[in-house]
């Protein structure tokens, strides 16, 4: 039960601590306008102002319901002069806040404390996209640093079906060219006929060839690295022990 | 003396398989995450303003803001995965929680007698990635191994059996010690081979049934802070400095059964495991202006620097495999070969670059909340996935590291390419109510065609505006549509999954104008 009450407080207390200054007033939308804080707020406009607001905004609601009732009807009389005649919609704005309209001048009309006039804005620029260049010199694979996983990410052969095999020629059907014939070369089949081992297991060769196998045990003496991360401690590198269980 | 030293030194820095693309994709490719009502429109932000989402996306869209207030986001998914893998289909699911920007924007407009009319600044925290989510898939395969990648691996290296006993303790070296690879020789020449029996002429039958499981939680938190200006309501500028932190776990497994269930082929299967957490922090620059070219109109531009992130990883993993008669059923961790620590490993990735040019037409920007009646947005965003780097950090310094991030690197060059999101969305208002749907589509990474890649979000959502608060709620579906490789080969045709499906969210944001 605590665990609830407490959480009901705090969104309580923000309900109607914090959120007063517009419990009495619209809650600004800043997507659409933002007015500034409540304390800041210029004086609201004139009843007159407000009632030629409302009448502009009647008319477009009611002249948009008629046009999406019947488009074709309504769209004969949308002309262009009544969306911009002069006195409509030119909002005047001062630092302080919204504060009304004025008769359209071609140009937004500011007011910041003793200057009022107009602000004619250049021309709209097309925007240039800018692309960045990425500058990495490639440098030249020294010493025996294992990549072969990642050079695979060059490989664009693929193959997510299951060949079919024929045996009367021995051949992979339907599975001709995309390097798939390099998979038959390096599977090995052991020599000598044995019954039990007649199924293929993937092998890898050096070339060169691996100069010697040591015997199992010890330490690492040789190959490379693989990139990435590294171990802490020591290593038990002790062998493998032999195959029998 | 000169023998114990060098044994003493592969002993201590020993390294294995690392950093992939993939890696680095994982910081770039996402949907656009933000507030309930930036998802409802399909997470437009990059001209709108007005909502903490600005900070995410155009930091310039904070600078409407002339008000202050405080802003939570939770949400919740449902990832639905369907993968065919080999002609096999398999679904899997997972819930999980998230979150959208939780912060405070304060808003100013005390600059009377300036150009700059207001100014606000903010502090948020957004998810941009969650990586909640479990995929999974099995398949019949008569033609490539899991082992194989440690064949090329050793066969690559030259590797003799000392280094194939302990030089690859979280791969090669497991696969060798538990005997699931050997030695061979043919035709006089040594070499590794592989126990899994695949297809061959004189036994079509044979091949492995493969099983890939992860699962992996986390997510790319970013916190921005923000500051923007206002141009006497015409030009708005703004900026984030982001800080992302990344937190990423990874529980993966995958094996490989013979299909045959033949007891005297001296395979029966393989399980690896592999367990990987990986934490990074860094920094970044968002930067963007809206620019209001007359009545009704936005227009905004942004870019992203690429974020630099410092990475810190752990990881372990083990391999059991049962080769019957060869040398039975035998199980190897990397924690007993590294006295029973986790290998780490350090590097720093610096993410791709972006660019967001947007337009939107808001029908009446008054005070009057009565009149505000709608918006439409269109966004449209380049990345540049081939853009994105490794690079060594701290003590980890060493010519092979610098070599083997040079080629990673030049894999994500190869690999990857620009691309391009674009993001549709509206709402329609009736204060104090608003109904919102948009779409997205964000285009593939993958430089090479054949890999479908792509992701389709639909959204709509509904909110609520009075006495000093707001609550949006959004519900939206993101179409799924990747690929997913198990491993990778270099003389062969690789096989992969292909990933469809979706992930549905419901996102709730509450905020408390102050």
């Amino acid at each position: 039960m605590k665990n609830i009450v407490l959480p009901a407080l705090l969104i309580s207390a923000l309900l109607n601590g914090c959120s007063t200054s517009y419990q009495s007033t619209q809650t600004p939308d800043d997507l659409y306008y933002s007015p500034g804080s409540p304390a800041k707020q210029k004086p609201v406009a004139s009843k007159e102002v407000k009632q030629y607001e409302n009448d502009l905004a009647y008319s477009d609601d009611q002249f948009l319901w008629m046009k999406v009732q019947n488009y074709y009807l309504w769209n004969g009389i949308d002309d262009y002069n009544y969306w911009y005649m002069p006195g409509y919609y030119n909002p005047v704005y001062t630092t302080g806040g919204f504060y009304g309209y004025y008769p359209n001048l071609g140009c937004p009309i500011y007011s910041s404390g003793s200057y009022f006039g107009k602000i004619c804005s250049p021309p709209l620029q097309p925007i240039i996209p800018i692309y960045v260049k990425y500058k990495n010199p490639r440098l030249n694979i020294t010493g025996n640093t294992s990549v072969s996983n990642i050079i695979a990410y060059k490989n664009r052969q693929y193959s997510n079906t299951n060949p079919n095999y024929n045996f009367k020629n021995g051949n992979v059907a339907g599975n001709s060219g995309s390097g798939f014939g390099q998979l038959l070369r390096r599977t090995f089949i052991p020599a000598n006929g044995s019954t039990s081992n007649s199924y293929s297991n993937p092998i890898r060769v050096s070339s060169p060839s691996i100069i010697s196998i040591p015997s199992s045990g010890g330490g690492a003496s040789a190959g490379g690295y693989s990139g990435g991360a590294s171990s802490t401690g020591s290593s038990s590198s002790g062998g493998r022990g032999g195959r029998g269980n | 003396m000169k023998k114990y030293v060098w044994i003493l030194f592969s002993i201590t820095s020993l390294i294995t398989k690392a950093q992939s693309p993939d890696d680095a994709l994982r910081t770039a490719w996402f949907t656009q995450n933000g507030s309930a009502r930036s998802m409802a429109a399909g997470g437009v932000m990059g001209s709108l303003g007005g909502d903490i989402t600005a900070a995410s996306v155009n930091p310039a869209g904070l600078g409407l803001y002339k008000t202050r207030e405080i802003v939570f986001t939770p949400g919740f998914f449902l990832n639905n995965n369907k993968m065919n893998f080999r002609g096999t289909d398999t679904i899997s699911n997972k819930n999980n929680f998230t979150n959208g920007p939780i912060g405070l924007i304060l808003g100013s407009s005390d600059n009377n007698q300036k150009k700059w009319i207001s100014s606000a600044f903010a502090i948020s925290v957004n998810q941009l990635a969650n990586y909640n989510n479990h995929i999974q898939y099995t398949g019949f395969n008569n033609s490539t191994s899991f082992t194989e990648q440690y064949l090329e691996e050793l066969a690559n290296d030259r590797a003799d059996t000392n280094a194939a006993l302990s030089n690859y303790i979280f791969g090669s070296s497991l696969a060798f010690r538990t005997f699931l690879i050997d030695t061979t020789i043919v035709n006089g020449q040594l070499g590794y081979k592989s126990l899994v029996p695949l297809a061959s002429p004189s036994n079509p039958a044979a091949g492995v049934i493969q099983s890939y499981d992860a699962n992996t939680t986390g997510g790319y938190q970013e916190v921005a802070i923000s500051l923007a200006g206002n141009m006497h309501d015409k030009l708005y500028v703004g900026g984030s400095v982001t800080v992302p932190i990344i937190n990423y776990l990874r529980d993966f497994f995958f094996s490989e059964k013979d299909a045959t269930n033949n007891p005297n082929n001296n395979f029966a299967y393989f399980n690896y495991t592999e367990s990987l957490q990986s934490n990074g922090i860094g920094v970044g620059l968002k930067l963007g202006v809206i620019y209001k070219p007359e009545e009704f109109w936005r227009i905004g531009f942004a870019i992203h620097t690429p974020q630099w992130i410092t990475f810190k990883d752990e990881i372990r993993s083990a391999i059991t495999a049962n080769t019957e008669a060869y040398a039975g059923l035998r199980t190897v961790t990397s924690d007993e070969l590294n006295s029973g620590n986790a290998g780490t490993r350090e590097y720093s990735i610096l993410t791709p670059f972006r660019a967001i040019a947007s337009a939107s037409y808001v029908f009446r920007q008054v005070a009057d909340t009565k009149k505000q009646r709608a918006f439409i947005s269109a966004d449209i965003e380049y990345v540049n996935y081939s853009g994105a780097r490794f690079s060594t950090t701290g003590n980890n310094n060493s010519t092979d590291l610098q070599n083997y991030y040079a080629l990673v690197n030049s894999a994500i060059k190869d690999y990857y390419k620009g691309n391009v999101n674009i993001k549709l969305g509206g709402e329609i208002k009736f204060d104090p109510w608003m109904f919102r749907a948009g779409l997205a589509y964000y285009g593939s990474p993958y430089a090479d065609n054949t890999l479908k890649a792509n992701r389709f979000v639909t959204a709509a959502g509904i909110g609520y505006r009075n006495n000093g608060i707001f609550i949006d709620l959004t519900y939206s579906v993101t179409f799924n549509k990747d690929v997913n490789f198990p491993y990778r080969l270099n003389d062969v045709p690789n096989t992969y999954a292909n990933q469809s499906g979706s992930r549905s969210g419901l996102i709730l944001t509450f905020g408390v104008k102050l």
